[in-house]
């Protein structure tokens, strides 16, 4: 794979026969020697894939992603007729022919299915309702169920039936033809792929909301936890987007990409951008340098994405390390997988070696050497730089530990990786319209996320700048230097909020009511006081700007803007006649009065 | 009674209202044990190495390596089954450095052609807002030709759908384009104009309404808005090579294979002993008829093939796109 990834993308045809057979088999040995590497190490593997973890990410994930989803969705409203129906762009027999997969043979529009088995190979293929029947009646109710599906999947109703529905039923317009598609699409259609496989409506779902309220109100004796659920799903999905920067990254072989001219020719075209204006200031960007700049930072950050990967690794080893819980081996286990990886290592350099040796012209090269010096580099190259970096990092961590930490938390950290994809995609959105590519690359960074990161985003959403002098920040001297700290202290130290304190009455039925409330307070802004005056069943609510005692509809207006499960609510609040309505939903959610 | 009911309220306040939340209560850290454990591994290792060989290129001395794990893994059909074919090949290996529009124009009955503005070309909205597929679908027209067949058969249908059933003649498309110009230039200026550009047209092959396959309105979309069916066999069919027209192909091969038995039975002894009809036809249209080759599966002569069944389906794989 990595000759292939070597080879340049339109290489002159080189007569590769000679080697051919003992490349293909030093990589049959390179994949088994990768194989069996986890053989040996069976307790990576599970640390890797087979853990259980904190359902929030993957719940969270569910919601933006189906979002997103159904967004995608109803922008394809306007062109419902003309790509999925009988009176668009393709009779069901055409669409059916090129894109039916094998239902082309295993259907006929006159007489069915050929057996009622036929019905499994047709579905494993690629697969559209539409090849069926595609009269606009029926692709608008099929395009109806499906935005409903999806809609389920978000609010995380029958969230694993919803999802295999939604998949299902979104693969059918997707699989009609390709003629629409987009790398958005690519995205979605892959990760809703993954989502199928992830239990992720543990969490922030009206699933998880009935079994914990059940229970709670059944008698537990503890506010019921969230379950927690495998971790290979959402490894997968860090996977696959490595894959998919990375695979983007390499794949920018061109000219443009190596002058720096590339991303203003994507800013100029007509395709893309927002406003013509904007040549004007890519032009100049260009000048000043900072489009060329930008340009090689994006092929490089994309084709190095997968120092992400290595970075949640890494910093997982060391946490376990610290605490004392990385596994212990065998010693020859321990030598035995080092000497598998040294195989993988080893394969890869001789096929990289010979790969060089077949595409290296001499003639075109800047510096003169010949086919086999040109060979002998790149293998000790690849053999090297696994060492070599190895070697720095073992360095670093026993004589470097400040740099070492740098590395861990920056060089190959989240921040860095996930962070510098913020800002392009968003940079992305702002120039250019590619429909909703940047949102499902944004929703995608989510199962990168701990649950305890996850939990920091909540309480900094729900909590307030400190001021200056207040706490860690520092008072800075008035002048220009403190005008342009102030909006990154006013980010970097904040301090709880005053509380909500929700009054109750001391009864069970009341306690275990008011306590379905911290199901939803994620950022941990209630606080309960149990009050004697308070009538069975009631909330009161004392706000910290209000001060005065709310009760009934106006209490559970007043929690919308605390509990993000409600903020679907907060258009409603700010209507007077519906601002009693949504209180009153809030207060029927938890069964208060 | 529950078991909390016997307690101070105070009690099962603090459980309940101040204690912090609770965690799984499991303490098993793996979320698989024994077989499952061993299923779900297969799995993933599965998934994970037919991700890999589907997202690598297959080129240098890696192809057969490739070519011969993805028969091994069956990877195609498990990408197209799950609906995870991809390729990413977005402005890559370079953006795109022409700006491409084709422009769609149709013949009517009365020998005028209009110019039907399918292109995006002067005529977007500025500021650029709602994402616009048909753009994206115009200039893919021109990066994988094979669409322009059906397109011209769909602005046929178009046009007689909303012209009372009647059918063009015939409809012309002019690839137009305007090439950004390199940096250097543009700084002198500090940016350009993009519709002051010099605009290249080139006419393409145009397509026949009577004859191009699919371009007729069917009768069932006819009856739809009450017009007069087409005329018997004006409309031009594709052949679909279902199951039953293969059945249907061997019954009519095996008919005649009985009929030549049954005549060589009544002909005279010579011209059975000079082997005459003895030969079964060949499958796979040997009779000349279209739609009798049993078991053929390639896409009639006339008709191009569009099968795009592999990996030309990920966003952006044409080349520089999006």
């Amino acid at each position: 794979m990595l000759a292939a990834l070597l080879a340049p993308a339109k290489a002159p045809a080189v007569d590769l026969s000679a080697h051919m057979s003992l490349a293909t088999g030093a990589l049959w040995l390179g994949l088994g020697c990768a194989v069996a590497f986890f053989l040996v190490r069976p307790e990576l593997w599970r640390r890797l894939w087979l853990e259980r973890v904190d359902p929030r990410p993957a719940g969270l994930f569910r919601i933006v992603f189906g979002v997103v989803v159904l967004w995608t969705l109803l922008d394809l409203i306007p062109l419902l007729r003309f790509l999925f129906t009988d009176e668009g762009l393709w009779l069901p027999a055409m669409a059916r022919k090129n894109y039916g997969g094998e239902l082309r043979r295993l259907w006929d529009p006159e007489y069915g299915f050929e057996s009622w088995w036929s019905v499994v190979p047709a579905l494993w293929a690629k697969f559209s309702l539409f090849h069926l029947r595609a009269d606009p009646a029926f692709v608008w109710a099929v395009f109806g169920l499906t935005c409903a599906s999806v809609t389920a999947m978000i609010l995380g109703v029958k969230t694993r039936l919803s999802t295999l529905l939604s998949w299902f039923l979104v693969n059918t317009f997707y699989s009609y033809s390709p003629v629409f598609y987009s790398g958005g699409d690519t995205v979605l259609r892959v990760f809703l792929f993954l989502g199928l496989l992830t239990r992720w409506g543990e969490a922030y779902s009206l699933d998880a909301w009935w079994r914990r309220k059940r229970e709670l109100l059944g008698g537990s004796l503890v506010v019921p936890a969230l379950r927690k659920i495998p971790a290979w799903p959402l490894r997968l999905m860090m996977l696959q987007l490595a894959i998919i920067y990375c695979a983007t990254g390499a794949l920018k072989s061109g000219l443009t990409w190596f002058d720096g001219t590339a991303l203003y020719y994507a800013l100029s075209l007509d395709h893309f951008y927002r406003h013509p204006v904007q040549i004007q200031i890519a032009t100049f960007l260009h000048w000043i340098g900072f489009l060329p700049l930008s340009t090689w930072v994006t092929k490089a950050w994309e084709t190095l994405f997968p120092l992400a990967l290595v970075g949640v690794a890494l910093r997982r080893f060391e946490r376990e390390v610290s605490a004392g819980t990385w596994p212990k081996v065998q010693a020859w286990r321990r030598l035995l997988s080092y000497a598998l990886i040294a195989a993988v290592v080893g394969v890869l350099a001789y096929v990289g070696g010979l790969t060089a040796w077949y595409y290296y012209s001499p003639g075109e090269a800047p510096v003169a050497i010949t086919r086999q010096q040109a060979q002998a580099l790149v293998v000790a190259g690849v053999l090297a730089f696994p060492a070599l970096l190895l070697g720095a990092y073992s360095w670093l961590r026993a004589r470097r530990p400040r740099a070492h930490a740098w590395v861990l938390r920056w060089l190959c950290g989240k921040r860095l990786w996930l962070g510098l994809g913020v800002v392009m995609h968003l940079v992305i959105d702002v120039a250019m319209n590619v429909g909703t590519f940047v949102q499902v690359m944004l929703a995608v960074y989510i199962p990168w996320l701990s649950a305890s990161e996850l939990d920091a985003v909540w309480r900094t959403l729900m909590s307030r700048p400190l001021g200056e002098g207040e706490g860690d920040r520092p008072k800075h001297k008035p002048g220009w230097k403190a005008s342009l700290l102030r909006p990154l202290d006013r980010l970097r130290y904040r301090g709880p909020r005053e509380p909500y304190v929700v009054h109750h009455a001391a009864d069970e039925a009341s306690i275990r009511r008011v306590a379905l409330l911290r199901m939803w307070d994620l950022g941990a802004r209630l606080r309960f006081e149990t009050d004697p005056s308070v009538p069975a069943g009631a909330l009161v609510i004392v706000t910290p700007d209000v001060k005065t005692r709310q009760a009934g509809a106006e209490a559970g207006r007043a929690l919308v803007p605390i509990l993000p499960g409600f903020w679907w609510l907060y258009p409603w609040c700010l209507a007077p006649g519906l601002r009693t309505l949504a209180g009153r939903v809030v207060l029927r959610t938890f069964e208060l009065r | 009674m529950s078991q909390a009911a016997e307690q101070p309220a105070s009690r099962l306040a603090d459980a309940l209202l101040r204690a912090p939340a609770a965690e799984d209560p499991s303490d098993e850290p793996w979320a698989y044990r024994g077989w499952a454990a061993l299923l779900v591994s297969l799995f993933i290792l599965y998934h994970t190495v037919a991700l890999l060989q589907h997202t690598t290129p297959a080129a240098g001395l890696a192809e057969r390596f490739n070519r011969k794990l993805a028969g091994f893994l069956r990877a195609g059909a498990y990408m197209r089954a799950t609906s995870s074919v991809q390729s990413w090949a977005m402005f890559a290996p370079n953006p795109h450095r022409t700006n491409q529009f084709l422009q769609v124009r149709v013949v009517t009955q009365d020998g005028e052609e209009l110019d039907l503005l399918h292109d995006i070309y002067g005529r977007r909205d500025y500021p650029y807002f709602f994402y616009d597929r048909m753009g994206k679908i115009n200039r893919r027209l021109l990066e994988q030709e094979r669409y322009q067949s059906p397109y011209a058969a769909w602005v046929c249908r178009e046009w007689a759908r909303t012209h009372g059933g009647e059918a063009p003649v015939r409809i012309n498309f002019t690839k137009m384009w305007t090439k950004v110009p390199p940096p250097d230039k543009a700084i002198a200026t500090m940016g350009f104009d993009p519709f002051a550009l010099k605009l290249y047209k080139e006419p393409l092959k145009g397509f026949d309404c009577a004859t191009t396959p699919h371009a007729q309105l069917p009768n069932d979309i006819r009856a739809r808005y009450g017009f007069t069916p087409l005329p018997d066999g004006a409309f031009v069919d594709i052949e679909e090579n279902t199951w039953r027209d293969r059945a249907d192909a061997k019954a009519r091969i095996l008919q005649r294979r009985r009929a030549a038995d049954a005549g060589r039975g009544k002909a005279p002894a010579g011209k059975a002993a000079r082997g005459e009809d003895a030969a079964p036809p060949a499958e796979g249209g040997a009779e000349g008829a279209p739609g009798e080759g049993g078991g053929a599966e390639g896409a009639p002569g006339d008709e191009p093939a569009l099968a795009n069944e592999g990996g030309n389906e990920g966003g952006g794989a044409d080349g520089g796109g999006d």
